[in-house]
């Protein structure tokens, strides 16, 4: 598994919520699953305290390209803070901490292609020369000598 | 490792301040596993907060408190879990206060 980590902060600002920020990761290899889940977060009123109405401290995790050559996996955070009164009109700020939790695909290793065997002789295929242990030019040399006898 | 995202309670439930306890069963693919060595001990799991939304319901309050804690109990040899998420919102007044509760979890289990 790997676990990578981040913090999106959210800088003061009113007039509108849950706010929205997002990092995208590139990782090399294919993922079979990926979250993220909070270490931490930081919630505050700027300009003095007020009522609490409404907290959304959220993650969410889209993997947005998956193939052999890697992943692309998005990571959101959703962050808002208010009371009642109004909508959204005192200011607010934050951090949002996490870590991404990612399990790779299993890993599917490419068939091995044995040499086949001539029925009966026991001996590896003639193509395969280096399989038998002898080189092209050792065959021909031995092929050389049987004449010449 | 599987990894199972999942969420408790919505923004349309009230919960009272007597029941501050949301509960899931997750079925996993398999049973984890992990137990100890101990036969029928229960596989490794772990509840991570990947996110939560919180209100009082009627009304802004003074805020005293704010809590939310996450708990997985593995059912030994079953492939399920239950993820419980226990909540807690209130100010110092002795009227308990009606809320609203979203929380979203990430179950590990090995």
């Amino acid at each position: 598994m790997l676990i990578l980590t981040g913090v999106f902060d959210f800088p003061a600002s009113r007039g509108s919520g849950p706010r929205s920020m997002g990092t995208t990761f590139t990782v090399a290899r294919r993922v079979g699953q990926a979250s993220a889940v909070l270490t931490g977060y930081t919630a505050e009123y700027t300009t003095g305290d007020h009522n609490f109405g409404r907290l959304i401290v959220t993650l969410e995790t889209q993997i947005i390209s998956n193939s052999a050559n890697g992943a692309q996996i998005r990571v959101t955070a959703f962050y808002g803070l208010r009371d009642f009164s109004g909508n959204w009109d005192d200011t607010y700020q934050g951090q949002v901490r996490f870590a991404l939790l990612v399990e790779f695909a299993a890993r599917i290793e490419p068939p091995i292609v044995l040499a086949r065997r001539k029925a009966g002789r026991g001996r590896a295929l003639r193509s395969s020369g280096t399989a038998t242990g002898m080189t092209r030019s050792s065959r021909r040399s031995r092929r050389r000598s049987s004449r010449s006898r | 490792m599987q990894i199972v995202e999942g969420t408790l309670g919505d923004r349309d439930t009230l919960i009272s301040p007597h029941q501050l306890a949301l509960r899931t069963t997750v079925r996993l693919a398999r049973p984890p596993t992990g137990g100890g060595g101990v036969p029928g001990g229960c596989g490794k799991v772990q509840a991570l907060l990947r996110g939560f939304d919180l209100a009082y319901w009627d009304g802004d309050r003074n805020l005293a408190r704010v809590e939310v804690n996450l708990e997985a109990v593995s059912r030994g040899n079953s492939p399920d879990v239950d993820v419980i998420a226990y909540i807690y919102i209130a100010d110092e007044s002795p009227s308990g206060d009606l809320i609203m509760a979203e929380v979203h979890f990430t179950l590990l289990a090995e």
